[in-house]
């Protein structure tokens, strides 16, 4: 089924893509995992500068197209088929015996967002997400895999569904406990959710699982301005960080500050030393956060262990239209961004810092029919956001997404409704029972 | 006493196997066993409560492990997913159950994960109604108990 040289399009999510309600519901169970599971944080940052402009939304559904492309030889062939899996009988009465450990261990493993309707099977049953042996069970088990969530305001009521990479499924979140005045999404990390927005003329972050349904605002700044802000949860250390960096109109000196949950408050640090004329670009790994600067050229780092800014000299790619930094797996930063002023000579192009040279070198680009599938005009807007090593592309007039895993090399759709209203906003997620507000 | 010989189980209808010994300590229990007590080494190990059926396969499965935590140019991790794949949708309801047990009390810890996660599977998509049969679960809610939860819960579709 692989052959070098070519890649097949395939559309994940078109069986689901009907958003789920009260009702019935059958998941025709197909588990492939396509994709690895989540390790370590990511997250996303938002410009809230970036959502002006009218799009025309087309709701007609798309087809599965099968061409041969001239795509780069580095590319294979991706299938994703959905595996029939009958409805297994599980008449016989041993599964009654079973010692409770054993069926936390199982019940730990049952997909996050199934184990709702679970909760109606017993009182013991309803109580397992509050049960702390089970929380301990699930904090073990591998993560459910990425997601991709998606949230939007449909008359000032927030909405919110997640797609499982691993499902191939979409998923409603109840999201009624979100404050009006919580209006970007900042990010996700490690399970949480960041968001920020303006409440009168007060700046404020929450951050919520939105799993367990849990929130809670943040502590005030010290400069109660709108900020470009990145969030990272440290998984083995049970605690989260907030990064502010500059204003997000880029035009005023502040200084960095930092939120630490373990000491539930903002701490002042150095002042970035450059302009940011490249909002909403920014990156996390490694403990380092990059943003790309214009003056002086290159990329601005902010060491998390130091409270430092440092210059990398690193140069963008020549005739860069627009591009988002994006951070991989461990030390990997990758930038993602559209080359060519003519519309007939633009392509989408994916390079990786080369740390110790300080270089970007192109590692991908995207084929020609998906660029042209993606973004019909020269001038359309695309975003880009991605989590360890996949990379998510949408614009908002096609109602679909693009996915590209670095390390399979492997171009795939996600379709769906929830990623057709204009005003969504999206990130990648990993549904965890586990990740605490605190 | 040969350190890297050979291991003698006995199941618990009399069969007995005798297996390398990077094979049997693959379970923590038989480790346990073999590095407190020399003589086990040597001897027999009874597998209290698991039968021969049961003990020839999870020593298959061990087997398999073993070999690839040894060697990971022969048998790479793709290999071994698709031997897990196929282990696990080989075996009828009542192994799954026997193995899912045994590997527990013998701490065979990749064998339970696998094990665990195939029942998720299968458990994931059905109804309360269905998994309280077979669970054998009494519902102890009023049904204006249960409708409360199904209204608390929006994701419970």
């Amino acid at each position: 089924m692989v052959e070098v040289g070519e890649s097949s399009e395939s559309v994940l999510g078109m069986q689901n893509s009907r958003l789920v309600r009260n009702g019935s519901l059958h998941e025709e169970d197909s588990i492939q995992k396509q994709v690895t599971t989540f390790g370590g944080s990511g997250s996303r940052n938002t410009s809230p500068l970036g959502r002006i402009g009218s799009r025309n939304t087309s709701p007609s559904r798309q087809k599965v197209i099968k061409t041969k492309p001239r795509g780069l030889d580095e590319e294979t062939v991706a299938t994703f088929n959905k595996a029939v899996q009958p409805d297994v009988q599980m008449e016989d009465n041993i599964w009654a015996m079973l010692p409770e450990d054993l069926l936390n261990e199982i019940l730990a493993r049952v997909p996050p967002f199934m184990i709702f309707r679970l909760r109606s099977v017993c009182k013991r049953w309803n109580s397992i997400l509050q049960d702390n042996s089970f929380l301990k069970f699930h904090s073990q088990v591998p993560s459910h895999g990425p997601c991709l969530l998606t949230f939007w305001k449909n008359s000032q009521t927030p909405q919110c569904s997640v797609f499982s990479l691993p499902l191939k499924q979409w998923f409603r979140i109840p999201f009624t406990f979100l404050p009006q005045w919580a209006f970007w999404l900042v990010g996700s990390s490690g399970g949480l959710l960041c968001f920020s927005g303006l409440d009168g003329l007060t700046f404020k972050t929450l951050v919520c699982n939105p799993l367990t349904q849990s929130w809670r605002i943040l502590p005030s700044m010290h400069c109660n301005q709108q900020r470009q802000l990145i969030m990272v949860v440290d998984r083995m250390d049970r605690s989260f960080k907030i990064i502010a960096t500059s204003d997000i109109y880029g035009d005023k000196s502040l200084p960095t500050e930092v939120y630490d949950s373990k000491l539930n408050r903002w701490s002042l640090h150095q002042t970035m030393p450059a302009v940011n004329l490249c909002s909403s670009k920014m990156a996390f790994c490694d403990s380092r956060l990059y943003l790309e600067t214009l003056s002086p050229l290159g990329l601005m780092v902010y060491r998390l262990d130091t409270g430092n800014w440092e210059h990398i000299p690193a140069k963008f790619p020549r005739s860069l239209l627009d591009g988002y930094l994006l951070a991989g797996t461990q030390k990997r930063l990758f930038l993602v961004g559209r080359i060519g002023l003519y519309s007939t000579l633009q392509s989408m192009r994916i390079w990786e810092l080369d740390h110790t040279k300080s270089v970007w070198v192109e590692i991908s680009r995207m084929p020609l029919r998906y660029f042209r599938a993606l973004l019909r005009l020269s001038a359309e807007r695309f975003e880009c956001f991605g989590q360890d090593n996949l990379i998510c592309f949408t614009s908002w007039t096609q109602g679909k997404s693009l996915l590209y895993d670095v390390d399979k090399k492997i171009w795939s759709w996600i379709a769906g409704c929830a990623l057709q209203s204009y005003n969504s906003q999206v990130c990648f997620y990993e549904p965890r029972f586990d990740a605490s507000i605190y | 006493m040969a350190s890297k010989g050979n291991l003698t189980l006995k199941s618990c209808n009399g069969k007995e196997f005798i297996v390398e010994e990077k094979v049997a300590v693959m379970s923590t229990t038989i480790k346990n066993m073999v590095d407190v007590d020399d003589s086990f080494a040597q001897g027999v190990i009874p597998i209290i409560g698991v039968d021969g059926k049961i003990l020839a396969k999870l020593i298959e499965y061990c087997k398999e492990h073993a070999e690839a935590d040894e060697d990971e140019e022969v048998k790479s991790e793709e290999y071994l997913k698709k031997f897990d794949e196929k282990f696990v949708d080989e075996l009828n309801l009542n192994d799954l159950y026997d193995l899912l047990k045994a590997s527990n009390y013998l701490e065979i810890t990749k064998l339970l994960n696998l094990l665990c996660q195939k029942v998720a599977s299968m458990i994931k998509g059905k109804k309360p109604e269905e998994i309280r049969r077979i669970f054998n679960i009494k519902n102890d809610f009023t049904p204006e108990e249960e409708e409360e939860i199904n209204r608390q819960n929006p994701w419970a579709f």
